[in-house]
């Protein structure tokens, strides 16, 4: 979680949901997005990777399971592009391997968080009142905690597997979304379409989903792709920790700090390639971000 | 402010000496190993820096400690420094044995069928001018007995428990009548080797401005006492400072401490030892990780004697060309993983002892040290320890009687039932209790499955666990790993009944074994005899607790107990990582050798010009 | 004003409260205990009994929770599972050295992103902006712990301008070596001095949309007016903002970098904490964080209250 992530949840209460929704009818911010050359290159290098790490191991066959000690920390040459770590393991293979898991974490967290996020603002919102100040004020509650210091608790409790890394760092990051939308449901609840809908009896959930929640569809989607970015940062920082899956599973978070520990014997190979990818990732999700952010014409301090 | 100001000052000149002190030197090219014949002219004074285990501080100084501060940092590294143990383990050639001329005694009298023990004092002093007396060895009895179960290494059962009667004769010498007949290497090592006598004349008091007296004579009294001696001990900020802890008959007094475990110690000149000391000042230096350690290590010689993290072995020659010399410290202990012998479906499995054979013929051990272990180990194939060197290791448990051996394995299971299926399952064809058949409680087939759960966190384990899952598949013994986080790891090291819940996993490594620190005698009795604390494997075999009883209440040596066990296998032998991959300034001589239970003894050690 | 003051001191009261209530439900409804991971692999059966009832972890949880919160209340944060030290007297000598660190930092921070935020508003879609843009994003998307191994590898094992790690002894030993700080403070600043430009950049070009400034423009005012005038008065207040909430992530910030440095702070005490399940460190440092967030946020709100009058007059929703 970025501090300007949180920060954008404050500042006037104005929301610019009416060109939000302007924005979203008619595909208007797809044409705006498209016209973005940064932002499309981003997109392009996150569906690189997306190929290189799901895809790659079709054609480039390592073996990812079993340890090959006496072939460790070679320096790439013939047969082994990028070397191999220190037990053995193509690099190259590695990094495809340790990409499905970050970007499965990732993506997954993100859902997590968006989800919740979205359902747990929306409702507040557009209720308002006790319930609304109830369930704020357990997102401040948890805002508070240091993120990374409960992780690293359940960690050591825990097994870290792929599905628990995506539930915990999710659970951490929905607190952004959640105050992101109940500002949007504050403002469009009282708009005409839905105090219509309201004396037409239609019910609340379906109001909700039908009205708030496809009106704030530009700021989830940007807030969604800036908790990929920010997964990415989490799980790489809680694997230098120590904290992440086991052997033979792998992340560029712990390919990278794995690395690092052999800064001094000059593996290079080691270090690099992960930290790169991790740099390319968090760097390509960002300027998505900032292009989904323009291209809706949301108030660029805000989602 | 001004004793901050004071101690950043002490911090600051510290430092500063220890940089002029390096700054001259002769580079490089290390020769040989260190304490061997000093290149240069041994210099009186001086700061050695000591880099401390990551993560591990010494926080308590009171030797009465709880389980919660019992450690290495603490006893060995730490409060030996300034009080000694009446037995000292640690000889000059490097073996865990009893050492008089350090110990504050001599060696003790076992009399009346080793009942009795006569313990006869030297002549230590302590720093204020008292001499150590018997006295001093009583109040420490008395405060635990009255405390017993506040002090880390009480076992029900044990010293105290087992000490009927003592009587002072005079101020040197005091007869223990025990509670019956024990073996004297036992009871010396294992017992009374625990007793820290302390300075009656300053810290028999109940509260600090109070005068000292006989308050420990009584039971609330001992209560009381401890209690303060406590509270003290629980105000770190002082422990530089407080007059209680300048008391000391060891050849060190902490002149400052600061939060965080970093400690300064000064010649004591009123040390009555063999060695006094010729450094003016030893200073522990706290590190969270290796990592900084070497960051420190490799940016500049403030550290006299630091350590090599074992993944950044190859830095040694770097290291070497910075003038230091790496020094392998080996520590007293074993190394196994676990198997649950109370698990509800493998408890029987494991039962037999000729799977436990084969299992433990799959272990490729030399291959473990010279990958993972990267050669900073020994092999282990039983309780004792082949090295350092020892009095207690026999051939047969040394060499292994089940080394690497992958045919006799399957020839084990093959010969008792068992249909071999490498890379797949072996199952049970030939069930009963037989001769050739599988044994008790297991059914036909009953596949050779186990789940075997290992602490995350640690290379080598990691490295080594994934080899042995492959080397066991070789006779079809499939082994389903699973990476824990290493506290949800040991929270299953309680004995554990069939019935429990806790008692539901099957293989356990933690990635270490057993140090023998507070039983440095390795019997085993607190480990493979039934029921007891650590006998976490729920290992239960009458052969082998009449051995153990052997060595503990008899006169015979560790030999059938070693051997026995190494046969049996009721753990998978492993192993044994050094301690440290120490690295020692070539100016800093006397360091060896390194001692068998961690002891630092820089009263040892000298610079050189 | 005095009612929006009231309204959040008694918000942020229930806020302390829920967090203390969430962490320390957390530590003791999970299954184990902190006895074993405490005394370790050679704690026999008496020495885990002994430390649960010294240490009243037999009694129901509720109970303990109440035993804690009293407390608290009178000032006792407990006292250390394994350091051997009072919760309090850890956090007193810790905390100021994390400030030291973090606010020198974050100032530094806001120094250099300011004015970088500006030039990348002004000259926005120009080569400047793109360059700029560029690196400030590149060192967003570094994990912090490779930027100061980085910075260790080079500035202090080959170069040996710096020490590879912080002083170890009080704080005044901190800030008589300043050389110790410059690499922690220096890797702390470099992830977040890209997150800040951005951020102020926006709210530049934010306020450069605004109506005010068609208007001042209209009127005739100098573009050096508008901009230092008007605009950097208007867009100082989201800094501020940021500044307030950065504070939960400055402990998390700190602790990779005081990791890496070895630096004696609150994060790498919650470190040790959390991995030792140190429980009283543990809700000793999420209070204390708790209460600096929740503090931080006020501040920072009114501040931005006081600073922009479009504020004030919806203040007070939530």
């Amino acid at each position: 979680m970025s501090p300007e992530n949180v920060a954008s949840v404050l500042g006037p209460e104005q929301s610019t949901a009416e060109a939000e929704a302007e924005a979203t009818a008619g595909g208007v911010w797809l044409r705006a997005f498209v016209r973005n050359r940064l932002a499309v290159t981003g997109l392009v290098v996150i569906v690189a990777l997306l190929l290189l790490s799901f895809v790659g191991p079709l054609f480039y066959h390592t073996d990812q399971v079993h340890t090959r000690l006496g072939m460790e920390t070679l320096a790439p040459g013939a047969g082994r592009p990028l070397g191999t770590d220190d037990v053995g393991y193509d690099e190259l293979g590695r990094l495809m391997v340790g990409g499905q898991t970050m970007l499965e974490v990732a993506f997954g967290a993100a859902a997590v968080a968006v989800v919740l996020g979205v359902l747990w603002g929306a409702t507040a919102g557009y209720f308002g009142g006790l319930l609304d100040a109830l369930m704020m004020r357990i997102v401040d509650a948890l805002l508070a905690i240091p993120a990374i210091l409960l992780l690293l608790f359940l960690a050591t409790v825990f097994r870290p597997s792929v599905l628990m890394l995506i539930i915990v760092v999710g659970v951490t990051a929905w607190l952004v979304p959640a105050r992101l939308i109940r500002a949007e449901a504050l403002s469009l609840r009282s708009r005409e379409y839905v105090l219509a809908a309201k004396t037409m009896g239609v019910r609340s959930p379906t109001i909700i989903f039908r009205h708030i929640i496809t009106n704030s569809l530009g700021t989830i989607l940007v807030n969604a792709t800036l908790q990929v970015a920010d997964a990415i940062l989490l799980v790489a920082a809680l694997s230098f920790l120590g904290l992440g899956v086991a052997p033979p599973a792998t992340n560029w978070g712990a390919m990278l700090s794995d690395g690092l520990n052999y800064t001094y014997s000059g593996f290079w190979w080691l270090t690099y390639p992960p930290g790169i990818a991790i740099v390319l990732t968090v760097l390509a999700f960002n300027v998505v971000g900032d292009g989904l952010r323009d291209a809706f014409g949301l108030d660029t301090r805000r989602g | 402010m001004r004793h901050s100001l004071r101690l950043g000052l002490a911090a600051a000149a510290v430092a500063t000496a220890t940089l002029v002190a390096t700054a001259c030197t002769s580079s490089g090219g290390g020769t040989g190993s260190p304490g061997s014949s000093a290149t240069g002219k041994a210099v009186s004074g001086g700061t050695a820096t000591y880099a401390e285990p990551p993560g591990t501080t010494p926080n308590y100084i009171f030797p009465m400690l709880t389980a919660a501060y019992y450690s290495v940092a603490n006893i060995e590294q730490f409060q030996r420094l300034s009080f000694r143990s009446l037995y000292w383990i640690g000889n000059a050639q490097g073996q865990p044995v009893v050492d008089p001329s350090m110990s504050l005694a001599a060696l003790p009298v076992y009399s009346k069928n080793d009942s009795v023990v006569t313990i006869t004092l030297g002549n230590y002093k302590w720093s204020d001018g008292e001499p150590v007396t018997t006295r001093d060895v009583a109040f420490w009895i008395n405060l635990l007995k009255a405390n017993k179960t506040s002090f880390a290494a009480y076992i029900p059962g044990e010293f105290p428990d087992n000490l009927k009667s003592y009587k002072i004769v005079n101020a040197k010498t005091i007869v223990l009548t025990l509670n019956g007949s024990y073996n004297p290497t036992w009871f010396t090592y294992d017992q009374l080797s625990q007793i820290t006598p302390l300075p009656t004349q300053a810290w028999d008091k109940t509260s600090a401005s109070g005068k000292a007296g006989n308050y420990d004579e009584t039971t609330s009294g001992a209560k009381a006492v401890f209690n303060f001696l406590t509270a003290q001990s629980k105000d770190i900020a002082t422990y530089g400072t407080n007059p209680l802890w300048k008391t000391v008959d060891g050849p060190w007094t902490l002149a400052s401490y600061q939060s965080g475990g970093y400690a300064k110690f000064e010649a004591n000149p009123a040390y009555a030892g063999p060695t006094r000391p010729k450094l003016k000042y030893f200073v522990e230096q706290p590190f969270t990780s290796d990592t900084a350690e070497l960051n420190v290590l490799r940016s500049g010689n403030s550290i006299d004697y630091g350590y090599l993290p074992t993944q950044e072995s190859s830095q040694s020659g770097v290291l070497s060309s910075q003038g230091y010399t790496t020094s392998p410290w080996l520590g007293w202990g074993t190394t196994y993983f676990l198997m649950n012998f109370n698990n509800p479906q493998t408890g029987p499995l494991i039962g037999q002892a000729y799977l436990r054979q084969a299992m433990q013929s799959l272990i490729d051990q030399n291959s473990f040290l010279a990958g993972p272990l990267k050669g900073y180990g020994s092999t282990n194939y039983g309780p004792v320890p082949v090295k350092p060197s020892n009095p207690y290791s026999d051939s047969y448990e040394a060499k292994g009687p089940w080394p690497y051996s992958p045919s006799t394995a399957v020839k084990l299971l093959k010969s008792n039932g068992w249909t071999v299926n490498p890379n797949g399952a072996s199952t049970c064809t030939s069930p009963g209790t037989g001769a050739g058949q599988c044994g008790k409680g297991i059914a036909a087939g009953t596949k050779l499955s186990f789940t075997l759960a290992y602490a995350s966190g640690t290379e080598f384990v990691s490295q080594e666990m994934q080899a042995l899952k492959s080397d066991f598949s070789q006779a079809g013994i499939q082994v389903n790993l699973s990476s824990e986080p290493f506290d949800s790891i040991i929270s299953l090291l309680t004995p554990c009944t069939s019935s429990q819940s806790s008692c539901s996993w099957q293989m356990l490594n933690y990635g270490g074994g057993w140090t023998y620190g507070v039983d440095p005698y390795p019997t085993g009795d607190q480990l493979f005899e039934t029921g007891s604390g650590s006998n976490s494997s729920n290992y239960s075999s009458p052969q082998a607790n009449a051995l153990i009883q052997a060595t503990v209440h008899g006169t015979v040596g560790l030999t059938n107990y070693e051997n026995y066990l190494a046969q049996q296998a009721p753990v998978l032998w492993m192993p044994q990582p050094d301690y440290q991959i120490s690295e020692i300034s070539n100016k800093l001589q006397g360091t060896s050798p390194q001692s068998p239970i961690e002891s630092l003894t820089p009263e040892n050690w000298y610079f050189t010009q | 004003m005095i009612r929006f003051l009231r309204q959040r001191c008694s918000q942020a009261v229930v806020v302390l409260l829920l967090v203390s209530v969430i962490v320390f439900g957390l530590l003791h409804l999970l299954p184990g205990g902190p006895a074993r991971a405490i005394l370790g692999t050679h704690a026999t059966p008496t020495n885990i009994a002994a430390f649960n009832q010294q240490n009243g972890l037999n009694s129901p949880v509720p109970v303990q929770y109440w035993h804690w919160l009293t407390g608290v209340l009178s000032g006792n944060l407990g006292f250390s599972y394994v350091q051997n030290e009072s919760v309090s007297s850890l956090l007193a000598q810790r905390l100021p050295k994390t400030a030291l660190l973090a606010g020198v930092s974050v100032l530094l921070a806001v120094l250099i992103a300011v004015p970088v935020g500006f030039f990348q508003a002004v000259r926005r879609h120009r080569a400047g902006d793109y360059v700029v843009t560029t690196v400030a994003l590149v060192l967003y998307s570094t994990p912090a712990f490779w930027v100061g191994i980085l910075l260790i590898d080079v500035l202090a094992v080959r170069l040996r301008v710096f020490p590879a790690e912080a002083p170890q002894g009080s704080f005044s030993a901190l800030i008589s070596d300043p050389q110790a700080l410059v690499l922690p403070v220096l890797t702390i600043t470099l992830v977040t001095v890209a997150g800040f430009s951005r951020y102020i950049r926006s709210s530049v070009l934010d306020e450069l949309a605004q109506d005010y400034v068609r208007m001042a423009r209209s009127k005739g005012a100098s573009r050096r007016v508008i901009l230092f005038g008007h605009v950097l008065r208007n867009a100082a207040g989201p800094v501020v903002t940021l500044l307030g909430l950065s504070l939960p992530f400055i402990v998390s910030g700190t602790l990779i970098t005081e990791y890496v440095f070895n630096y004696p702070g609150i994060g790498l005490l919650a470190f040790d904490a959390a991995t030792s399940q140190d429980y009283p460190v543990i809700l000793g440092v999420v209070i204390v964080v708790g209460a600096a967030t929740v503090v931080g946020s006020l501040l920072a709100d009114i501040t931005h209250a006081i600073l922009d009058p479009r504020v004030r007059a919806s203040a007070g929703i939530g």
